[in-house]
């Protein structure tokens, strides 16, 4: 599966929010009407504002509907549901109103913050307390919900149905209390004045998802055929381990949670010395764990994957907030020369494909792979269309009992990689081994060994065919052929740069795209092909000090003007933001 | 077990309470939290969740060192619920010069703090590091034996909640045996945490023969407090281990956090001790026994034992005989009279 062609609209999306203090129902009111979306035929992506899992403090569901496929969050928010204003202060500077915005709060709490109103928003009150509490049982987060499906144009029939499926497990009468509940609220968003109402869907061909990337990660892992998991709770990753351990048992897998993150790879490495493709998550705090074992997966060639769902850093930074900057010791992080893989998903639905294609890489090639996701991907839920099934799965070089011939594990070949034998394989006894070794796998310190050995392990990973798969190359076909602007990203930024670039579409400003699946190895021919010609290069990144750009950087000489935009988390980088980017610089 | 009709509810002011009880005790015998110039290690405005075992388990503690102490105190934080609610953006309940470290290294942090404090001539600066069961029986176990072994100047406490709460209930070493998480999911032949896993820390301590090992338990405060004042007498490394329930991962009432913790003490699941250099030298009895269900039904984590029609006798049975085993060997009724 590609990720779709830029092909978002801003003017065909909506952009809304549900705020409450946790346990408010906030991201249940977000999730359910995503999914309603999607039944009712839009496209969406859901995220959520949360401190870390432990109740209290803020949640806000951050939804954006749209007529099509969308990848990123807009920058601006249409209107936003305050079911309380707690913590308020927290989130007010993630969710900038649009000039023509609406808030919506419960008058028993209030004016909106400041904060929050800012100038020229249009502000209403809607007793949704009150509203809930002339039911029993009544909840407000469904009449939150209700709200947004008045605002919104979602067919309420959409949204009871999920509702029904929801609640089945509480019995008619919380049903029917909660579809009332909606019924009210959309009806008090019918008598505002305001709508944003989006056009009507068009049919889903082949059917929708509903997905997150963390859970894609893992479905993407599976088929490309994990069958053994190690791993350690870190937010923003659990969700992959806690969807991976029922996921794993139905394929006759398993998922082992271990103790810490040092004893989580060193599992999946030994699970993988056995012949099993093992795979483990996790996100910055426990990859700086696992370098050292990165280092001997690497240097006793065993494959291994490693998913790293990016969050602020360093140290313990921002758990719940996304970043980019886990490039460089994902990239660098190993000491001595340890090629390996580093790869990134350029979408949430696109989670399932590159994970399933590492997986295939590090099998392919008997080295780590680290899976460059991060928070904004693993947490976001998304509505897309079912991706198309894809071939990568893991086939290992295995050694095969070959009568008397001698088996050298780390036999130097053309292609770098040597057959691997399983532990039980008649003549294919052999000492796997972190310190550097002969081709038998035997300790030395010897000169050759040592050359030989690392000129192998670079080789198998440098000369590999990784297809076209190594960088998502569009253009938004404006301006014919001439091309005024490249914008150069990586991972999780893509959705913001593709969605830039139909915009400046729509203005006759051409606008080039090369965003990396792999970071590393760096495919220098491949890369220079593809930013050939640029005359103006804007390098997009999430990272303080500019690790994508400095890598880039030290590995070729970019063609033409270079300009950088970079910052780092949590706040995420939009496509209004990029495309003004290019509009000033066209300008200057 | 207990036969229900031979107990008579007797509801009276218990002396030991820190209610109106403070009031009948003598007064070095009082709470902390008692008196009016008390100090106050973790201020109020914490985001933890309704009920929670740990903030008043910390809060205890930490007011218990700060006394004993004279107010020279530095609290070492491991990664965890506790670190993560106290300092919600942009507050802190923290009244004390507290660090979070890692998840893993508050141990190895605190001896670096000790040690520091000494080479300074401030040795009368004393160190408590904390962290939850993840933190303590997992990631930071390294850790916490070398600062044991090297008998470190620290006093490390472990508020067990029996899980990884804080990224959303996933298990710990210190998991109990059938308890539902996230990642031992009720499925199964053999539903919930398996038996055989579990590390006991407080005995693993003992084995590295350290001046002073206690347990304790949010249902008993004033003990709880006591083990921290004898702690704090002590140099060297000291260890106690708190059992500090959690309503949202155990599934158990916000209003039942300290029956819960009772229940666990009065069964022999949770036994209450206290042990020097390695012996056992007294252990706290059991009022009024109860059968294992009494602590097991009033949580989720543990409804799949109780599922109408098809109760698991075998795996109730099981946990009866942890019980039972803790109370032969923790001497929890008295019936010995050496401990």
């Amino acid at each position: 599966m590609m990720p779709d062609k830029a092909s978002n609209s801003a003017s065909r999306s909506i952009l809304f929010a549900i705020v409450g203090s946790g346990g408010a129902g906030a991201l249940t009111a977000g999730a359910i009407l995503l999914e309603a979306a999607g039944k009712a035929g839009w496209y969406g992506i859901m995220s959520r504002s949360v401190g870390p899992q432990i109740r209290g403090g803020e949640a806000a569901a951050l939804v954006r509907l749209s007529t099509r496929p969308v990848d990123c969050m807009a920058e601006t928010f249409d209107f936003l549901i305050a079911i309380d204003w707690r913590n308020a202060d927290r989130f007010a500077a993630e969710m900038p109103l649009a000039a023509n915005g609406l808030v919506i709060g419960d008058p028993a709490n209030g004016d909106a913050p400041d904060a929050i109103v800012g100038t020229g928003v249009n502000q209403a009150h809607i007793a949704m307390k009150e509203l809930a509490g002339s039911l029993p049982g009544g909840r407000e987060n469904m009449i939150a919900a209700g709200l947004a499906v008045g605002l919104t144009g979602l067919p309420i029939e959409n949204l009871t149905s999920v509702i029904a499926s929801k609640l089945a497990g509480k019995g008619e009468e919380a049903i029917e209390t909660g579809c009332k509940c909606v019924e009210i609220g959309s009806h008090h968003a019918g008598l505002l004045e305001k709508s944003f109402a989006l056009e009507t869907p068009a049919a889903s061909q082949n059917g929708r998802w509903l997905i997150t990337g963390n859970e894609a990660v893992g479905l993407g892992a599976v088929r490309g055929g994990i069958r053994f998991a190690a791993a350690y709770p870190i937010t923003p990753a659990t969700e992959v381990l806690e969807w991976l351990a029922p996921a794993l048992t139905k394929v006759g897998g398993a998922l082992v949670q271990a103790e810490d993150e040092l004893a989580s790879i060193n599992m999946a490495i030994g699970a993988s010395f056995g012949g099993r493709p093992s795979i483990t998550a996790t996100s910055g705090p426990g990859l700086a764990l696992m370098v050292e074992s990165l280092g001997l997966a690497a240097a006793a060639e065993v494959p291994i994957v490693v998913i790293d769902v990016m969050r602020g850093g360093p140290s313990t930074g921002i758990p719940t907030k996304s970043e980019q900057s886990d490039l460089n010791i994902a990239i660098y992080g190993c000491h001595g020369d340890a090629p390996h893989l580093v790869v990134a998903p350029l979408s949430v639905a696109d989670c399932l494909f590159t994970a399933q294609w590492a997986v295939h890489l590090a099998e392919a090639m008997q080295t780590p792979a680290i899976v460059l996701s991060d928070q904004s991907l693993g947490q976001a839920r998304v509505v897309i269309e079912q991706p198309a099934d894809v071939a990568f799965i893991a086939r290992r070089e295995l050694f095969k009992d070959a009568g008397d011939e001698i088996y050298n594990r780390y036999a130097v070949t053309g292609s770098g990689v040597s057959p691997m034998a399983l532990p039980g394989t008649t003549g294919g006894q052999y000492t796997a081994d972190g310190l550097t070794h002969t081709v038998k796998g035997i300790p030395s310190s010897k000169n050759l060994d040592h050359r030989e050995q690392l000129d192998k392990r670079y080789r198998k990973i440098a000369d590999f065919d990784y297809g076209n798969h190594w960088a998502a190359i569009e253009h938004n076909g404006a301006a014919g052929t001439h091309e005024d602007f490249t914008i150069l990203t990586w991972g999780s930024l893509t959705g913001a740069a593709r969605e830039a670039m139909v915009t400046l579409a729509d203005d006759g400003i051409g606008v080039r795209l090369v965003a990396l699946r792999l970071i590393a190895p760096f495919l220098k021919d491949k890369f220079l092909a593809a930013v050939h010609g640029s005359q103006r290069i804007l390098v997009v990144e999430q990272t303080h000090s500019g690790q994508f750009h400095q890598y880039l950087r030290a590995n070729c000489d970019l063609p033409g003007e270079v300009r950088h935009f970079h910052r780092p988390g949590p706040q995420l980088i939009g496509p209004t933001e990029i495309s003004t980017q290019i509009r000033n610089w066209r300008r200057s | 077990m207990t036969d229900e009709t031979a107990l008579q509810r007797v509801k009276f002011y218990q002396t030991g309470t820190h209610t109106v009880g403070n009031r009948l005790m003598d007064k070095a015998r009082r709470s902390v939290q008692a008196s009016m110039d008390r100090s106050n290690a973790i201020t109020s405005g914490h985001r933890a969740c309704q009920g929670c075992g740990e903030a008043l388990g910390a809060r205890y503690a930490l007011d218990a060192a700060l006394r004993a102490s004279d107010g020279q105190l530095v609290a070492v934080n491991a990664t965890g619920c506790l670190e993560v609610f106290t300092t919600p953006y942009p507050e802190t309940s923290w009244q004390i010069p507290w660090l979070h470290s890692l998840f893993g290294n508050a141990p190895a942090v605190a001896t670096g703090v000790a040690a520091g404090m000494r080479r300074k001539g401030r040795a009368d600066v004393r160190v408590v590091a904390q962290g939850g069961d993840g933190g303590t029986t997992d990631i930071g176990f390294g850790c916490l034996s070398g600062m044991f072994e090297r008998n470190d100047d620290v006093l490390y406490i472990c508020y067990d909640n029996e899980a990884y709460m804080n990224t959303g209930v996933q298990r710990s070493s210190a998991t109990p045996p059938t308890a539902r998480t996230a990642t031992t999911p009720a499925v199964g032949d053999a539903p919930g945490n398996i038996f055989g896993t579990g590390k006991n820390l407080p005995l693993i301590a003992m084995a590295h023969n350290i001046p002073y090992v206690a347990t304790a338990n949010v249902a008993d405060l004033h003990d709880l407090e006591d083990k921290v004042t004898t702690a704090m007498d002590i140099r060297g490394a000291r260890y106690i281990h708190i059992m500090v329930p959690c309503p949202l991962g155990w599934g158990s009432a916000a209003d039942a956090t300290i029956h819960v913790a009772r229940m666990a003490v009065e069964s022999g699941l949770f036994p209450l001790f206290e042990a020097e250099h390695g012996r056992v030298t007294r252990s706290k009895k059991i009022r009024r026994r109860v059968p294992v269900e009494d602590y097991l039904r009033p949580q989720r984590r543990f409804a799949h034992l109780f599922k109408k029609g098809q109760e698991d006798t075998e795996r109730i049975a099981r946990l009866q005989r942890m019980a039972d085993a803790n109370i032969e060997r923790f001497n929890l009724l008295g019936e010995r009279e050496t401990p």
